[in-house]
């Protein structure tokens, strides 16, 4: 498919923008490079919301990142949802969109939330069938982030990234690699996080998201929770650099969404995300 | 349980996430997750898995009424608040992804929700809460300058049919609900005296990027309600008349003027046409 893009992504640190932040954004001189809004709450048709995004837009690439699409429902992805997506879309004009490797709606309702699919073939068929549907409609293609889990299935019939990478080869989408994520699932699942990494093409990553957790106990266990509320920790920046080392520089998003810090904070972490990005000479791949 | 196809699990999982306690269907679900570690404690440690979600799931539905309702929330308290916002959640998920659509029923859930029955004013400051909410939403919308009125002949006036700011609102209560919700804005609040106060005739409505409340005279209220109908000045006025004429309240033939020239300065007002 195609790739219409009308602004291209730079490989250096975005983060998601937050209203309470728009006049430290627009009164200083920023290395935040773009920024990342979530699809749903942009969906009222005006207000601050919109005057806010459109001024942003005069000056940083946009990515819009979807929350609610559910791809994984297994009665197909919603109209309304997706039509609402599209109006966002054309109107924005976004270098990036992206979904998630998740479910959240099953008929009637909305559940809020970024529910494990189960990886088997009947679910890989809906999934891929979903996104070309939904990339249809966009006229563009989009991405699919790995979801953190809290548990695994005992049905599975792949795992994980080779159900990610079978959706990327079948339905010609691309990756959000969420780096934080695929920590946070290997330590509740107990596989190896490098080897989610080995098994992604670099070429089919368009962005790379970065993001803290926290920590539960869980009987004599810990239980990680993927909750965008603190900075991100050692051991994610470690996998962090893996990560680059394998695939090349990506445009990295920084993900802050509860707890959210002063713009200050939030601008030191996409400092650090660059420092990284900046000491890989090249771009090992560029992403098509 | 056996393999689930798609639909089955994922019915089993919706079920799982909004169920009140943990029933027989969420006990097949967590028959399907992989253990890990120690067989022993498969089922406590299942159920703490299952926790994650069912938290996430009502952790966001309620903070995203609390966001939405904050005056109910001042009003009622914490605890009340959040127990009523997990049994509307329970009853009543939400039908979109975009939470700012969020709450629709949640005016006449809290109006008849047991512990907050001693409120009767609640149900009209939650539907106020959803209306101010829409307006912060709702689509920019030209304003009409009245100058443009001018190049109407004096006697096709009656004939000016107008539209409304797509923001627009329009709710009556006999509870001062806007006087209630301008006191929770505040730190500290005044006692008001429901025995002796204003019933609420309100135009809810977006100028600029803010959300104005106004409490319109009566005659003023049934003015433009009519004219929100797409009635003409004529029929909105002689309609206004004869409800003013039944409601025993005293309304002037000179007092039309005023009361548009009132709502043009509310900025209420869109666009015009004549005989359409």
């Amino acid at each position: 498919m195609s790739n219409l893009l009308s602004q291209s992504m730079p490989a250096l640190a975005g983060v998601g923008f937050k209203p309470q932040h728009f006049e430290s954004i627009i009164n200083q001189q920023t290395n935040v490079a773009w920024f990342e809004i979530h699809a749903e709450n942009y969906m009222g048709k005006g207000g601050i919301f919109h005057h806010h995004l459109e001024q942003l837009c005069l000056n940083y690439p946009l990515s819009i990142h979807g929350v609610g699409l559910s791809l994984g429902s297994f009665d197909g992805v919603c109209d309304r949802q997706l039509a609402d997506l599209k109006t966002l879309v054309n109107r924005y004009q976004p270098a990036l969109v992206s979904e998630h490797l998740s479910w959240s709606r099953h008929g009637t309702y909305s559940l809020n939330d970024l529910l494990p699919m189960p990886y088997t073939q009947e679910s890989l068929k809906v999934f891929v069938d979903n996104i070309s549907h939904t990339q249809d409609v966009l006229g563009r293609q989009i991405l699919i982030e790995n979801p953190s889990s809290y548990f695994e299935l005992n049905y599975n019939e792949f795992s994980e990234p080779e159900f990610l990478v079978s959706i990327a080869q079948l339905s010609g989408c691309g990756i959000l690699l969420d780096v934080n994520n695929v920590y946070v699932s290997a330590m509740n699942h107990g596989f190896d996080a490098k080897e989610y990494i080995d098994a992604v093409a670099p070429v089919s990553v368009g962005e790379i998201h970065l993001a803290g957790h926290s920590v539960q106990a869980m009987h004599d266990k810990e239980i990680r929770i993927d909750d965008h509320g603190s900075k991100v920790c050692d051991a994610v920046w470690e996998l962090y650099q893996y990560t680059l080392d394998k695939i090349g520089a990506k445009p990295t998003l920084i993900e802050w969404d509860n707890d959210v810090p002063a713009w200050q904070e939030l601008v030191e972490q996409a400092d650090i995300a660059n420092s990284y990005l900046k000491k890989i000479d090249v771009a090992l791949d560029t992403y098509e | 349980m056996n393999k689930p196809n798609l639909q089955q699990f994922q019915s089993l999982m919706e079920h799982s996430l909004l169920s009140d306690n943990v029933d027989n269907d969420c006990h097949q679900l967590m028959s399907l997750f992989a253990p890990k570690g120690e067989l022993s404690d498969a089922q406590d440690e299942a159920k703490l898995r299952l926790a994650i979600y069912r938290n996430n799931v009502m952790h966001s539905l309620t903070t995203a009424l609390a966001d939405l309702y904050p005056v109910i929330k001042k009003l009622v308290g914490e605890a009340c608040f959040k127990g009523a916002a997990i049994e509307f959640v329970r009853r009543y998920p939400p039908k979109r992804a975009a939470l700012l659509h969020y709450g629709e029923k949640f005016s006449e859930f809290i109006g008849k929700y047991p512990p907050c029955e001693n409120l009767p004013f609640l149900a009209d400051i939650a539907q106020l809460e959803f209306n101010y909410n829409q307006a912060y939403h709702q689509a920019d919308s030209d304003i009409l300058d009245p100058q443009q009125l001018a190049s109407v002949a004096p006697e096709q006036l009656g004939e000016v049919r107008f539209t409304c700011v797509g923001s627009l609102a329009l709710l009556s209560s006999p509870w001062p609900i806007d006087e209630i919700w301008r006191q929770n804005q505040q730190e500290e609040q005044q006692v008001i005296n429901l025995d002796d106060c204003q019933a609420a005739n309100l135009a809810i409505f977006r100028e600029g990027y803010n959300v104005q409340i106004v409490n319109l005279e009566e005659n003023c209220f049934y003015l433009l309600q009519q004219l929100s109908l797409n009635k003409t000045i004529g029929e909105a006025w002689q309609a206004t008349q004869e409800d003013a004429s039944n409601a025993q309240r005293e309304l002037d033939e000179s007092e039309l003027g005023a009361m548009l020239g009132y709502l043009f300065s509310l900025e209420i007002l869109s666009a015009f046409k004549i005989n359409a």
